[in-house]
């Protein structure tokens, strides 16, 4: 995506310009805080979609992981760090429910997560009477709004697991074969890929990384909100795809990923700045993704006309060495 | 590890059983393959070598017999299992990940039965990658991406990647179907130094001459039975080829063709690629059989791809009947000027597995099976698949049957019935017959001879020469993107061979003695082993 980064740099460059308040220390933290659960957010859909999938229950998992943390801060009296690992252990255990599904009996991960979705929401809003969880303990909301020398806690958490995750799939087995079997399923499994294995692994990986996006939120919103994951479907799927993810599977990008929300990001807030109505923020964030998809589109239709799918995909030029020609002709 | 005597089986099926719907794919096979034995596996498509493949390589279960390996039972599962016991297949459906580099696509066994955790760097992966490459004098950058490699580099990587699991069975299943000579030799001499280092191969080729060059035994399939097996030194192609079919093998010559008109169907005058310097210019006559020999990469595939319209041309005319025309798409280039192409990829690129043969037969051509309101007229579209399939003897049990179900070279038959009921005036089929089986090549090759006869001008590019030779009037030579020679088709083996070999080899014609060890190899390769049979 090498329009991603001018375009971030144009809109940033335009709402500094033009609008006074928008460069000012405070307003960066407010942005690097969005663009931090933006970005949390997507790295839970982008690995789904890199094995081929998709998780559309992202959202629920978040709620139910986040308020899952808020209970036990509220009722065990354990410390946070521990608090926290209750709300990711609830993510991988929807996630898990969703991957044994999707792997076990091999249904589609749309129809698996549609469902699973409904059912989390309804034990999120169930179990809280649908009333938010309020009286969380100060450190954790320190969490959600202070910051280290000017840059939110946030985005150092999410910088952290935007390593973690990337290194995770770059670096690692587990990564490899989660590529491979969305790059191409059948191949993957004449090697010999434990498809059941690696779809349940990566939907529970989803499930965390659901979790952990939405015990961020709620401690960015000071309480636990049930319903914090309904608005989280679209950018989930924007932010990967504006990156240069294959909604097809087999590649992921996770700097494209952080660009694509950079973008969603500025987006929103240069809605409120210009003193739009808030519904522009998703007419707008619409448009980047359409656009986004007609232009991907386009680029791939040219790479793959040319047989050079790896030009779109950036993978570098020929893989002939210089020198000698393979085929003598 | 027991101790093993040199002579103890490495894999020893015994009385396999596999029944598909219907069908029944082995029956009662047993197969004994010894270290350092290349052996070699025979038979027509639909034999049943793939799942006799799939079952020693853990894709499919036998329903019932017993599978040894190193003289103990085995329960083989999975592709894991097979590889933990030491055993390595190459398949013949293309299986690399578009998305990984060229390395990555060589140690995919090694990646993809990792454990999660383990820890990868694509650096060491290309670095050992490099030496598996190097095996087989493949000058390939193993950052480089998989998608840039031809069909013949791809399946070198493939092998590349079956020899990079350190096995004690090597299985190889069709491993040159789309590769030349040259790159051939280079696997066989690895295949070669395996024996000599005590491996086991089960060699899978419809290349005879390959089977006689490299093996030491070999098995016949025919119909799911295991109809001989015997020393190669002690049998003949003509031996092989009786086995495989079952009956005497019938006449392998065509004969000379006469009365193609003088009339010019389709003319290129300088037609230039884009990026490529080479230009072009033919002429095929009505009812012309012209053939592009040249060795895979020569430029004939793309060359065919900007006449139908699936590249633009930066240069040149193209005229169809005497008229200049501009050729946008290959839609275009089939309603307008009634000009198909056949693509080389028929397994993936020419089908819709999903769908039903009449559905895929008519997928060319639905307007014509349309009613007026729009509608498909559905008994149409089956009668003119029967028709097709009578006509193309496809077997299959009745044409709604899915196309995925089909072997090999039946869905190259239906690849090829999709564009035959489409009616066209010039056609150019890439590869009709690569990786079929002797009696449908026959089959085909009648069928093309047929639709000559009856006034469709046909271009038909192959890498066989023994096809090219057999079945065409007049043979372009193709080398490095040119059309480097031009001959009148004589249909004598011999002659022709040599003639059109020399172009390859770059000599105008002449004698052989200046030719270098490896075009000596070459030209043995091509003209004797490749001679119909020599047995």
């Amino acid at each position: 995506m090498i329009w991603l980064l001018p375009a971030n740099i144009v809109l940033f460059a335009a709402l500094s310009l033009t609008q006074p308040r928008f460069f000012s220390g405070l307003n960066f933290q407010a942005l690097l805080s969005s663009l931090a659960i933006t970005v949390a957010i997507s790295l839970g859909q982008m690995v789904v979609i890199a094995s081929g999938g998709m998780n559309i229950s992202l959202g629920s998992i978040g709620a139910l992981g986040g308020l899952a943390s808020c209970y036990a801060m509220l009722h065990s009296g354990l410390p946070l760090f521990l608090d926290f690992g209750v709300g990711l252990v609830v993510g991988a255990l929807c996630g898990t429910f969703n991957g044994f599904l999707v792997g076990q009996f091999g249904l589609s991960a749309f129809i698996v997560t549609l469902g699973s979705s409904g059912m989390f929401t309804a034990i999120a809003l169930g179990l809280t009477e649908v009333q938010p969880l309020e009286g969380l303990p100060g450190s954790f909301i320190r969490i959600g709004v202070g910051n280290l020398g000017g840059v939110p806690i946030l985005f150092v958490f999410v910088a952290c697991s935007v390593i973690l995750v990337a290194g995770f799939m770059r670096y690692t087995g587990f990564g490899r074969q989660v590529l491979a079997l969305g790059g191409n399923a059948g191949a993957s499994q004449l090697v010999g890929i434990r498809r059941r294995r690696v779809l349940m692994g990566v939907h529970l990986l989803s499930g965390v990384l659901a979790a952990w996006a939405g015990i961020l939120t709620m401690a960015q919103l000071g309480q636990g909100q049930p319903d914090i994951g309904s608005d989280w479907l679209l950018g989930s799927f924007a932010a990967p795809i504006i990156g240069g993810t294959l909604f097809a599977g087999g590649y992921l990008s996770v700097a494209g990923t952080c660009l694509g929300a950079g973008l969603l990001t500025l987006v929103s807030s240069g809605v409120v700045f210009v003193r739009l109505n808030a519904e522009w923020v998703l007419v707008l964030q619409g448009l980047v993704v359409v656009c986004a998809a007609v232009l991907e589109r386009a680029r791939l239709a040219r790479s793959l006309r040319a047989g050079r799918l790896h030009t779109y995909l950036r993978m570098g030029r020929t893989g002939r060495k210089p020198g000698r020609d393979l085929v003598r002709t | 590890m027991t101790t093993s005597v040199g002579t103890e089986n490495v894999v020893s099926l015994a009385g396999i059983y596999k029944r598909y719907p219907g069908v029944v794919a082995l029956a009662d096979v047993s197969l004994d393959v010894k270290p350092g034995e290349v052996h070699g596996l025979v038979g027509e498509n639909g034999a049943g070598k793939s799942t006799l493949i799939k079952i020693i390589g853990g894709v499919e279960k036998a329903d019932s017999g017993l599978y040894y390996i190193a003289g103990r039972p085995s329960h083989i599962e999975s592709p894991r299992d097979a590889r933990a016991m030491g055993i390595s297949v190459l398949h013949q459906e293309r299986s690399f990940i578009p998305t990984f580099t060229i390395g990555e696509n060589v140690l995919l066994d090694e990646i993809l039965s990792s454990r999660g955790m383990s820890w990868f760097r694509r650096k060491a992966i290309h670095t050992r990658a490099e030496e598996y490459l190097r095996l087989l004098e493949l000058d390939l950058d193993p950052a480089g991406p998989v998608t840039a490699l031809s069909a013949a580099q791809l399946q070198l990587i493939e092998i590349a990647r079956a020899l990079s699991v350190e096995a004690r069975l090597l299985v190889l299943d069709e491993p040159t179907a789309s590769i030349a000579l040259q790159e051939a030799s280079s696997l066989l001499r690895v295949v070669r130094g395996l024996r000599d280092r005590q491996v086991a191969v089960l060699y899978v080729s419809h290349k005879l001459e390959e089977i006689f060059e490299i093996c030491d035994q070999v098995s016949v399939l025919r119909d799911g039975h295991v109809v001989a097996r015997s020393a190669v030194r002690e049998t003949s192609r003509a031996d092989l080829i009786r086995l495989m079919v079952g009956r005497e093998h019938v006449a392998e010559s065509l004969p000379l063709r006469t009365g193609t008109t003088e009339e010019t169907a389709l003319e290129v005058r300088d037609l230039r690629r884009s990026g490529r310097k080479e230009s072009a210019s033919f002429k095929l006559r009505r009812g012309e059989i012209l053939g592009w020999y040249g060795l895979v990469g020569a430029g004939r595939t793309e060359l065919a791809h900007t006449i139908i319209g699936a590249d633009m041309p930066s240069g040149g005319q193209i005229f169809l009947f005497g008229r200049p025309v501009r050729i946008r798409s290959v839609a275009q280039a089939l309603r307008k000027y009634r000009l198909g192409y056949v693509s080389e990829d028929r397994q993936t690129g020419g089908l819709f597995l999903m769908h039903s043969v009449s559905k895929n037969v008519s997928a060319a051509t639905w307007r014509s099976v349309r009613r007026r309101v729009g509608l498909i007229d559905i008994s149409r579209e089956r009668s003119r698949a029967e028709e097709c399939r009578r006509q193309l003897a496809i077997r299959t049990p009745t044409v709604a049957q899915l196309v995925s179900s089909l072997s090999g070279g039946n869905k190259q038959k239906v690849s090829l019935g999709k564009w035959l009921v489409a009616d066209p005036e010039i056609l150019i089929i890439d590869e009709p017959t690569v990786g079929i089986d002797v009696r449908t090549k026959y089959e085909v090759h009648n069928l093309i001879v047929n639709l000559a006869n009856q006034g469709v001008s046909i271009i038909v590019i192959s890498s066989d020469l023994v096809e090219i030779i057999r079945l065409v009037d007049r043979i372009l030579v193709f080398r490095g993107g040119a059309i480097i020679g031009e001959h009148v088709n004589t249909k004598d083996y011999n002659a022709m061979s040599q003639t059109v070999m020399a172009d390859i080899l770059g000599r105008a014609s002449g004698p052989l003695e200046e030719a270098s060890d490896l075009e000596h190899r070459l030209l043995a390769v091509s003209t004797e082993a490749d001679r119909p049979d020599v047995g």
